[in-house]
């Protein structure tokens, strides 16, 4: 009987071993982290969309990589740095994920995707409820973004790299992957993940921020939701449209993602039934599946493994930690514009994580005060908010492209 | 027609103030240099964004009439409760 030879029988395992060393920790890290993601996501601890398949993906990628030629290594998922047309098309063939990477993330495609969703599950009539508080409110919750992008030139990195992470701050996972994939495409993959990780983690973190901003007895404010006007379908399409336009005129670069998120918003109010189905499940979630998938496949150790990484964490967490005081002063602001009548918590629905930071906004003033309600104050900031973070990224990408 | 001027003031304004931003930006702008150049295009992204939030104020004449009319709602069931009050204490 031949020697058997375990290493040549689980390729998976010799490429570990022959790796470099540094590269190999790296593998066995990510696939660790992947299981970690994979297993919070389960828990509900992560949001669950994103994590479980880009935990499966990370885990996988790193525990497949195989002997390509006698001498490369590599694997047959994606290649995320091939840009030359022959290779191109060759890999086209050969790795799985790649038409999905080329044809839908490269190009942006995906983060519009994901934005007609996000427009059609939208209800553009909370900001024209309350406009000036809406406004006030998503401005602040951009100190993030304009902090953070003079801490990172900073620590080191380019400009274009400082705006890609500072745009983190805007709380809005596609704004960020198209603000990257524009400006910092060597480096868009940590940025991407660093933006996804840190959203998913806004939901168990900034509960803790608002309890120690806010005392409980403003926390209990009850806001008078009496004098809503109603919004008519109209109105909201008007609205929608010259919004659109102005901003499609004032941010060329950044107009397929107005484009795709007014059009969802303009679907969902002129009522046409087979497109809002198809928009808020089929696209929203199968675009939301490959993202997550996409992006774990492309933490493979050699991709992600960048001594930019540490930096990128540091900031990713710094901006978003910024963004979120920043909501909560705009909240106070307007509290004390309205002399006690508004509640402060509210401030922190100003970063746009559609629609989880306004349900941690409404959740945290009802464990101060059950009859208060606040969610549709919390919404309209919270879309005001998907608007100032495409017009951050917009000034981003248009000044330093 | 001057009624639905009146009505359409709000839409109107803001799409004119916004693209009056528009303009500053994309035209002013670029012909001017240094600070200038600065100072203008800050102005116009301001007034853009000035200009959606006019569009935006559109139902607030609707939202102060339903605040006045609530307000008169209740400042008559208040008179009413009042006025049932003191009939009810009359000898």
């Amino acid at each position: 009987m031949p020697q058997l030879d375990i290493l040549s029988l689980f390729q998976g395992i010799a490429t570990m071993v022959h790796g470099v060393p540094m590269i190999t920790i790296g593998r066995i890290i990510l696939i660790t982290l992947g299981i970690a993601f994979v297993y919070l996501g389960v828990k509900g601890t992560l949001e669950p969309l994103i994590m479980i398949p880009m935990g499966i993906g990370m885990a996988a990628v790193n525990a497949g990589v195989l002997y390509l030629s006698a001498t490369t290594m590599g694997t047959i998922f994606i290649d995320p740095m091939v840009s030359e047309p022959a290779k191109l098309l060759d890999i086209l063939q050969i790795d799985f994920l790649q038409p999905i990477y080329t044809f839908t993330f490269s190009n942006g495609l995906i983060a519009c995707l994901v934005f007609m969703g996000i427009g059609v599950i939208t209800d553009v009539g909370y900001v024209m409820m309350a406009p000036f508080s809406s406004m006030i409110i998503a401005i602040f919750a951009e100190l993030g973004t304009i902090v953070t992008f003079p801490i990172a030139v900073w620590m080191g990195l380019t400009y274009k790299e400082a705006a890609s992470i500072a745009v983190v701050g805007g709380a809005d996972g596609p704004m960020v992957l198209f603000t990257s994939l524009i400006l910092a495409k060597d480096i868009f993959v940590p940025i991407t993940i660093v933006a996804y990780l840190y959203l998913s983690l806004t939901y168990g973190g900034y509960p803790y921020l608002i309890r120690l901003m806010v005392p409980k007895r403003l926390r209990g404010i009850k806001m008078n939701l009496k004098n809503i006007p109603k919004i008519t379908p109209g109105e909201k399409i008007t609205f929608s449209i010259i919004t659109c336009t102005i901003l499609c005129l004032l941010f060329p670069v950044a107009a397929p993602l107005f484009m795709s998120f007014f059009l969802g918003v303009v679907i969902k109010e002129s009522n046409v039934k087979p497109f809002i189905e198809f928009l808020e499940k089929t696209v929203l979630y199968g675009s939301t599946f490959f993202l997550g998938l996409l992006l774990g496949v492309l933490c493979e150790a050699n991709t992600i493994l960048n001594p930019k990484v540490l930096i990128l964490l540091v900031l990713g967490s710094l901006s978003l930690l910024i963004s979120g005081i920043g909501g909560i002063i705009g909240g106070y602001v307007m509290y004390f514009l309205t002399k006690g009548k508004f509640n402060p918590v509210v401030g922190i629905a100003g970063v746009s994580c559609i629609p989880t930071t306004a349900k941690v906004a409404q959740k945290e003033i009802q464990k101060a005060n059950m009859q208060a309600i606040v969610l549709p104050y919390a919404m309209g900031a919270n879309v005001s908010g998907v608007i100032t973070s495409a017009i951050l990224a917009g000034i981003f990408v248009t000044m330093l492209r | 027609m001057r009624k639905i001027l009146e009505r359409k003031m709000y839409w109107i304004t803001g799409a004119t103030v916004g693209l009056a931003g528009v303009a500053m930006v994309r035209l002013m702008a670029p012909t001017f240099g240094g600070t200038a150049k600065t100072v203008i295009a800050a102005s116009g992204y301001v007034l853009a964004l000035a200009g959606i939030l006019i569009a935006a104020l559109s139902t607030r004449d609707r939202a102060m009439m339903m605040q006045a009319q609530w307000r008169e709602a209740s400042d008559a069931s208040r008179q009413n409760d009042a006025r049932l009050g003191n009939e009810n204490n009359a000898p």
